[in-house]
């Protein structure tokens, strides 16, 4: 068998969008310590969908969004469709959120609105591109099938999306607005980043322990359940049916399966010692696993509608963006960054030269700190929310900010080898090109 | 024909160990030798690196599932 070729995408294809997210994560942090009040408040609260979309949108979304450009070439044997559509993409998208930020922020849902049609142009910009990369990868990979599926629920989350905020302004959706909401979430967490993330945790775990997926065929049946779980969730959220319950315990059920197929490739992984980004991630992987009865119990309706239920919906919904969604991403941040950057600076002049070992790009120390920081500010945050009081929230989200810093700081001590490596020393942008085919011979 | 063949096993290796190894290894490659480098993954970022040192390379996969890499200097022209 004989492979064609790829390039590396240039390092700026992925790299705008993961130093976007990162500054995202950094601003949507800080910016809550000034909302705690807010926050304490009831969740569909203008400040708090200000925020829960520069954390969805801009720290998420765009993480997801460049890391697929960095690993779905390398990783699937694919030549990206299109390098060019990259910036376009990313400004687009950049204004769209920006503006959506704002605007719900101000409460003017006209404005809103319209920034989000940018939002919408520029992912389906990016939806195109990563479709037709994919093509040409095949879906017999588990990981391609998994980014294939959680491509249809972003566009569905995003259609889903535009409506909610149309519909602000000319109200014509007639079902309950909570529900929809509800549903438009959960389609974007578990079908868009929690898809996402199995798949590539499929890759990437295996990768960086020495180990293999342990049961394909289980792993595959998590797949399919997984889709059947949500969609159904989606749907009987989205028209009221009495059905939640049942999806949901389909949907946990895949989480579980999920989840012990990650356990088995770590038994038998042939690298002994966890590195801290896989120690993130596993954590990550416990806080959804923790929401799942949580989920299921909300799905139930036994929790009578008491500003306590409230209380619980905010929790449930801060642990699965901050504790499950963002520690993962935080994690593999860790993985992808010093790996991109060490690449692109260095990786021409191994054997020449001596070149850094990638590790040695940042501190550990501030990781392990980070790590611990971002832990206890999500699980104190979440006591706050769910206890209602003001004080142990402003302390949660103290934490988490400071441990959000402490990322931030290392991510920017490892990007700024991009500036500070001389240019003599630099990869030549020939080698860095999106890269023509041509055949292995 | 001529040259010697040397054998690099990067199966069980870290990104970017793979890639170090094999930039090393064909550092010392002379102008008929062949390096053969066994690995987990088809090396799609070590293939650019390769062509900007004048290398060229084959790739095939084994029955066992990892891939072989063979790497020649390419012909003066």
């Amino acid at each position: 068998m004989t492979h064609a070729l790829t390039g590396a995408p240039p390092f700026w294809l992925p790299g705008r969008f993961l130093v976007a997210a990162i500054g995202a994560f950094l601003l949507a942090t800080t910016w809550s310590l000034f909302a705690a009040a807010d926050l304490a408040d009831f969740y569909y609260h203008v400040h708090v969908l200000a925020l829960t979309h520069l954390v969805t949108l801009g720290w998420i979304t765009m993480t997801i969004m460049g890391a697929m450009y960095q690993l779905v070439p390398v990783a699937l044997q694919a030549r990206l469709w299109s390098a060019r559509l990259g910036p376009w993409q990313f400004w687009l998208y950049v204004v769209g959120v920006a503006g959506m930020v704002v605007h719900f922020w101000i409460g003017e849902f006209v404005g809103m609105a319209g920034s989000a049609l940018f939002v919408l142009a520029g992912l389906l910009i990016f939806l195109v591109n990563m479709a037709a990369t994919l093509a040409r990868a095949g879906l017999r990979d588990l990981a391609a099938r998994h980014l294939a599926a959680a491509l249809v629920y972003l566009l569905g989350t995003a259609v889903l999306g535009v409506l909610l905020a149309l519909d602000k302004t000319l109200g014509f959706l007639r079902g309950e607005f909570l529900g929809l909401i509800a549903a438009h979430a959960h389609l974007a967490a578990l079908g868009w980043v929690t898809m996402t993330i199995f798949g590539v945790s499929y890759k990437l775990i295996p990768m960086f322990t020495l180990s293999a997926v342990q049961q394909p065929r289980l792993a595959a049946w998590q797949f399919w359940l997984f889709n059947v779980g949500l969609l159904g969730v989606f749907w009987s959220l989205f028209l009221s049916s009495p059905f939640t319950p049942l999806f949901a315990a389909v949907a946990g059920a895949a989480i579980l399966l999920h989840a012990i197929q990650v356990l088995a490739i770590l038994r038998q992984r042939k690298r002994p010692p966890l590195d801290l980004g896989i120690i993130h991630a596993l954590t990550a992987l416990g806080y959804l696993v923790l929401l799942v009865p949580v989920g299921l119990l909300l799905a139930t309706g036994l929790l009578p509608d008491t500003p306590f239920r409230a209380r619980v919906v905010s929790a449930y919904g801060f642990l699965g963006l901050m504790g499950w969604v963002s520690l993962t991403i935080v994690g593999m941040l860790y993985k992808i960054v010093p790996f991109l950057v060490w690449y692109h600076c260095y990786s021409a002049r191994v054997g020449l030269e001596p070149v850094p070992v990638m590790d040695r790009l940042y501190s550990r120390g501030l990781q392990r700190a980070g790590y611990w920081l971002l832990n206890l500010g999500i699980t104190g945050t979440a006591a706050g929310l769910l206890a209602g009081g003001p004080q142990w929230l402003a302390v949660g989200l103290g934490l988490l900010a400071v441990g959000a810093w402490t990322f931030g700081i290392n991510m920017g001590m490892i990007l700024s080898r991009l500036f500070t490596v001389g240019r003599r020393a630099r990869v030549p942008p020939a080698a860095c090109s999106a890269g023509s085919e041509r055949a292995a011979s | 024909m001529g040259g010697q063949v040397k054998t690099i096993d990067c199966r069980n290796l870290m990104p970017p160990e793979p890639l170090v190894r094999a930039m090393k290894a064909v550092e010392e490659l002379g102008p008929e030798d062949t390096l053969v480098m066994l690995n987990d993954r088809a090396p799609m970022l070590l293939y650019p690196r390769l062509e900007e040192r004048g290398l060229t390379h084959q790739t095939e996969q084994a029955p066992e599932g990892h891939y072989i890499i063979t790497i020649r200097r390419a012909p003066a022209r």
